[in-house]
């Protein structure tokens, strides 16, 4: 088929093609959601039991031990890890990317059927837990207070967390943190027990007084009248008014041995938002839904919500996902949009006629389009990833119109009518830019292979950049010829160029010359100095391979989106007064290091209602608090979020009483790849002791090393707990058994809650417990009586000792085997440097039996896609020679090209090492890259001077002319990706983090490649023509 | 009664066709994609990946005054664009059925 005749012939049609797909385009760009990233689900399933009453060892023997057996036969997991606390076990299930999760839920509930035979009887029936995207956060309010901070979470939840769930897409709004009202009974345990009551008994006692009761009905007459008997409570104080007991015939009221207290509930979690009281507003979004438009309706509606609040409750924001989206988007769209302007700007410079310019151009809009298109139609998103994969193919998409161009061009000069210059111009080269343009095609679709957290990155560049590619290759076979054959003149209808703009043209051209001459000069110089050429090559090669040295390796760069979060742990066992003590001492240090700051919230203790963070894999206790920092935006400030948290780290570690502390990023970018530390070392083995003392051995060492932050073992250090260890004989002697002992002591310690108090339609807690003076210490334990069957009363320290032990907080498993992990972060290093510090360092210390180490974090990760990556280099290298091989057909010329494809890495390394930018996988990415665009520019090169060989052209001679004639075409396809990527290599917005790495080693890689494809791949043609071909004709 | 044999790129299809409308020459016989080279400068049409050109022949008889004229077109053509090529040759024919 005759493409370009068939376009030429039909200008009508063509237009109407390209004016459809445009339409097409538009249509789809319109209706495209805008998102961070595409829409990965995490491929987690949390298997979530409760067991009461049980500590965390127990847990782990009786409940995650025997779920996690059963549960590891599921398909396609990946990897299972657990964690026992006390009370829960979270047994997290992992799979690999891309499983379908309501398939793998579905095993998993299977599983669970059988497992929940073997359970202890009074543990709780699993339930699963899925963390999807839309468990993330879109925005994130804080509430703050005077008056009103008594009702404060009933107000917010009634008038702005309800309202603000109507709004389409908005899924949970959580309000956390908040007061809690509550009728409060507090005991006083010697009046008690004058009056032998017992808390059991007033509880009793009050939810059977607090009761309205439908008695049935009477017919009287013609009437029916309803009967009901009116008890509950329509004022707290009423509470006080019970009756309890009978003493001596004078009736005991509750406000006789307890005082009545309206107030609010005793909270294990303390909330601060700027120094002040107050509670989180969390909106989370629906699956599905779109953040974009989520966090825009709720940021709109909420100044009318305001409204009605009373004028001291107001709404900060903390955090909104869609702030650093649409920011991100932006600077992207500006990348691309930048890039088609460089890319534009290089064509004018080299051909210096618009018409030509604009002919070429037109492709970059037409590609772009085709590629919105294709996303829409795949339920795709502008994303982060989408956006850079247009802004890296932006440059690539003129190349191929840029040869046909020239040739059509060349044709012009030579006489030809414009229109048959079209035809037969690009039919010449037609099959050479095929070859050129699938050897581009070869190292982007293998990406789509890649498997892990790599392949959802590169999975839908891979497709993109291919697709747009073979768009570009389309629009220079069809619409390139087409406009040429209609928007050029003849040569003997062209006017000469004149003025101005003629002598510009004549200046520029002569420069040309001077330059293709220079370049002549330097080849006949290097082909008559062939062994230099190729040993000071070689030298340059090997030298620059030891700047990798000097490189360091990471997964993915960093991005700064201007916050952080910092986590403090304290001695185990702390309260929360001494833990907001901290909290406050930390705030005030964050004042003062970071005047950047702009907004704050703490969240110290654990949350006693609702969601708790250890399914997300977070720590809660009395002991540790978090702080989420928001910074001014990136512009505005002038230091990066990591050089900030390295201020503080400093100042943080000064604090005496501080066990474990962390800054680390806490944004949307950050849970890419995971709220895991970067560096982890998992310690693998069954005894308790023997791995924590590994664990701290390790740690100690890995604080040494520089550049290793935020050290931290997983394995909370061991709490002290009091025991009280009952006398079974005695209490049987008194007809107790240990669930009626234990019982009572909760009752008074923890509390009960006996009934509700309802008012307008709100139902608040009637809490008892003992007052908070008789809750004081052991003693207080030791006097407290417990009912026994005959209705006396014993003491606890009658029935009972108490001792003092250490527990475990919490027992984690990975594979079905305990593990205690050691974390860190790394700042002002590379993550690869710090980890083979540390693994000299292991490599040295004695590991006992039984023991094994394991790197994990994004060491894991980083190791697994750089192996999954090389595969893929070596792949991509075989199918462009494959490529290469068929277009030459050779076995031999391919090799030849391909000697440009390790100067590629020496540029990947002068530019990594020059920026000071570390080896990631985007970089790396990059690297295969470049095996595609270096050898793109040799094809031409070396099929041009095939074809002179063909022509009979010497070898000497063939190569000088050939370099001549291609140098311009050759320079501005690298010109012209070089810059379509500098916007991203240079961008220093929200996000461009990310991309840099990418566009650097692109950039210096593209450059040096060029400049030794331009002077080595001739030299060793001639070697190679010389040498080897000559053998063969032999 | 002369025959007139043009040779030509391609690429110069419509000069040619523009000579023969010109003299108002009705009857002809075209072959197209034909491969050939000059004997002197002329570069080669293979069609091939190395000589990617192709040529074309126009074979046309024609009264003796017409010649000239033909010849004439061909000649400006080939000073338009010498770098494409085109050859004419003439004989007699003896005889037309």
């Amino acid at each position: 088929m005759n493409l370009p005749k068939l376009f030429v012939d039909r200008p009508i049609t063509t237009i109407m093609v390209f004016l459809a797909v445009l339409a097409i385009g538009l249509v789809s760009l319109a209706k495209l959601p805008i998102d961070l990233l595409p829409d990965i689900e995490n491929p987690v399933i949390s298997v979530i039991t409760q067991y009461p009453g049980a500590s965390a060892k127990d847990v782990e023997t009786n409940v995650t031990k025997k779920i996690e057996s059963s549960l590891s036969t599921v398909n396609k997991l990946d990897e299972i890890t657990s964690t026992s606390i006390d009370n829960v076990s979270v047994i997290q299930c992992k799979f690999k990317w891309g499983t379908d999760l309501d398939e793998a839920a579905n095993d998993i509930r299977n599983l669970l059927e059988i497992a929940k035979r073997d359970l202890p009887d009074d543990a709780e029936t699993p339930y699963l837990f899925k963390f999807g995207s839309n468990m993330f956060p879109v925005l994130i309010y804080g509430v703050t207070a005077d008056e009103s901070y008594n009702g404060l979470d009933k107000l917010i939840d009634k008038k702005v967390a309800d309202p603000l769930k109507r709004l389409p897409g908005v899924g949970t709004v959580m309000v956390m943190g908040g007061p809690i009202r509550q009728v409060r009974v507090e005991i006083d345990p010697k009046r008690l027990e004058a009056y032998h009551l017992s808390i059991d008994q007033i509880a009793g006692i009050l939810a059977a007084e607090n009761l309205t009761m439908p008695v049935g009905d009477i017919k009287m007459g013609r009437l029916d009248y309803n009967l009901r008997v009116p008890g509950e409570f329509s004022d707290p104080k009423q509470v006080g008014d019970v009756v309890v007991a009978q003493q001596m015939g004078r009736p005991v009221y509750l406000r006789d041995v307890a005082t009545i207290q309206d107030t609010l509930k005793e909270r294990t979690i303390d909330t601060r938002l700027l120094g002040g009281k107050g509670m989180i507003l969390i909106v989370m979004k629906q699956s599905g839904a779109n953040t974009v438009n989520v966090a825009k309706l709720v940021r709109n509606r909420l100044p009318d919500l305001q409204k009605r609040l009373p004028a001291d409750v107001e709404l900060h924001m903390v955090m909104d996902s869609s702030e650093f989206i649409v920011n991100s988007i932006r600077n992207l769209a500006e990348a691309v949009i930048l890039g088609g302007l460089f890319v534009i700007l290089v064509i004018l410079a080299f051909l210096r006629e618009w018409r030509a310019t604009i002919v070429v151009a037109l492709t970059i809009p037409f590609s772009l389009i085709v590629a919105f298109i294709y996303l829409f139609i795949t339920g795709d998103t502008l994303n982060i990833i989408t956006l850079s994969s247009l802004s890296i193919a932006v440059g690539m998409v003129v190349d191929d119109a840029i040869v046909i161009l020239e040739n059509i061009t060349r044709h012009i000069e030579g006489g030809a009518r414009p229109r048959e210059a079209a035809v037969f111009g690009s039919n010449e080269v037609g099959l050479a830019v095929v070859a050129s343009t699938l050897s581009i095609v070869a190292v982007f679709l293998p990406l789509t292979f890649l498997s892990g957290i790599a392949g959802v990155f590169f999975h839908i560049l891979g497709l993109l950049v291919t697709v747009m590619i073979l768009t570009s290759l389309f629009a220079a076979l069809s619409l390139v010829p087409m406009l040429s054959s209609k928007l050029f003149q003849r040569r003997l209808e062209k006017k000469e160029h004149t003025g101005t703009l003629g002598k510009f043209y004549e200046t520029s051209e002569k420069w040309f010359i001077a330059l293709e001459n220079w370049y002549q000069n330097i080849l006949r110089w290097a082909l008559k100095h062939r062994r230099t050429v190729v040993v000071g090559a070689l030298i340059i090669f090997v030298g620059s391979m030891f700047l990798f040295k000097f490189v360091g390796t990471e997964f993915m760069p960093q991005t700064d989106d201007g916050s952080l979060q910092i986590n403090v742990e304290l001695q185990p066992a702390v309260k929360l007064e001494q833990t907001k003590h901290y909290a406050e001492l930390i705030e005030q240090i964050v004042k003062e290091e970071a005047p950047e700051l702009r907004y704050y919230s703490i969240r110290a203790g654990v949350n006693d209602q609702g969601f708790s963070s250890v399914i997300m894999g977070q720590k809660e206790g009395s002991n540790i608090f978090q702080m989420r920092l928001r910074f001014s935006k990136k512009g505005e400030r002038k230091r990066s979020t990591y050089e900030i948290a390295d201020s503080l780290r400093k100042r943080i570690a000064k604090i005496p009483g501080i066990v474990n502390y962390s800054v680390s990023a806490a944004g949307a970018a950050s849970a890419l790849t995971g709220a895991t530390k970067q560096l982890e070392v998992d310690i693998i083995g069954h005894d308790l002791e023997k791995t924590t003392a590994l664990a701290r051995k390790i740690e100690g060492k890995l604080k040494a090393i520089h550049g290793a932050v935020d050290v931290a073992v997983d394995r909370g250090r061991e709490r002290p707990e009091l025991e009280i260890v009952l006398d079974r004989e005695k209490i049987a002697s008194l007809g107790l058994n240990t669930a009626m002992v234990a019982n009572t002591i909760r009752h008074n310690i923890y509390g009960i809650v006996a009934t509700k108090y309802r008012e307008e339609g709100e139902e608040y807690d009637v809490f008892i417990r003992y007052k908070p003076d008789f809750r004081h210490s052991i003693v207080d334990v030791e006097n407290i009586s417990v009912p026994t069957m005959t209705g006396k009363m014993v003491k606890v320290k009658d029935i009972a000792t108490i001792r003092e032990v250490l527990y475990p907080p919490e027992i984690k498993r990975k594979n079905q085997e305990r593990v205690v992990t050691v974390g860190a972060n790394v700042s002002g290093r590379a993550l690869g440097d710090v980890t083979a510090d540390l693994k000299a360092e292991i490599a040295k210390m004695q590991i006992p039996d039984g023991i094994e180490i394991e790197y994990s974090g994004q060491v894991e990760q980083q190791s697994e896609s750089f192996r999954d990556l090389g595969l893929f280099l070596i792949l991509s290298i075989f199918l462009v020679y494959m490529i290469m091989a068929s277009q030459f057909e050779s076995l031999l010329d391919p090799f030849v090209i391909m000697f440009s494809l390790p100067f590629a890495l020496v540029g990947v390394a002068w530019g990594l090492f020059l920026t000071g930018t570390s080896l990631s996988a985007i970089a790396f990415l990059a690297i295969i890259m470049l095996m595609g665009i270096v050898v793109k520019n040799a094809i031409v090169l070396v099929d041009y001077t095939n074809i002179l060989r063909a022509r009979e052209y010497d070898l000497h001679n063939a190569i000088v002319t050939a370099g001549g004639n291609r140098l311009r075409p050759v320079l501005m396809t690298a010109i012209t990706t070089i810059l379509g990527m500098l916007p991203l290599a240079i961008s220093t917005g929200e996000g461009s983090e990310m991309w840099q790495p990418l566009g650097i080693s692109v950039i210096f890689g593209l450059l040096v490649s060029t400049l030794v494809t331009l002077v080595l791949v001739p030299v060793m043609y001639s070697i190679f023509e010389t040498r080897f071909k000559k053998a063969e004709w032999e | 009664m002369k025959a007139v044999m043009i040779v030509y790129n391609q690429s110069i299809s419509d000069e040619v066709y523009e000579i023969l409308e010109k003299l108002n020459i009705k009857g002809f016989t075209r072959w197209l994609n034909v491969h050939g080279r000059g004997s002197q400068t002329g570069e080669p049409h293979y069609g091939t990946h190395i000589w990617p050109s192709l040529n074309a022949v126009i074979l046309t008889v024609v009264e003796e005054n017409l010649v000239q004229p033909i010849l004439e077109n061909v000649r400006k053509v080939n000073e338009l664009a010498e770098e494409e090529g085109i050859r004419a040759f003439v004989w007699s024919i003896d005889q037309v059925v």
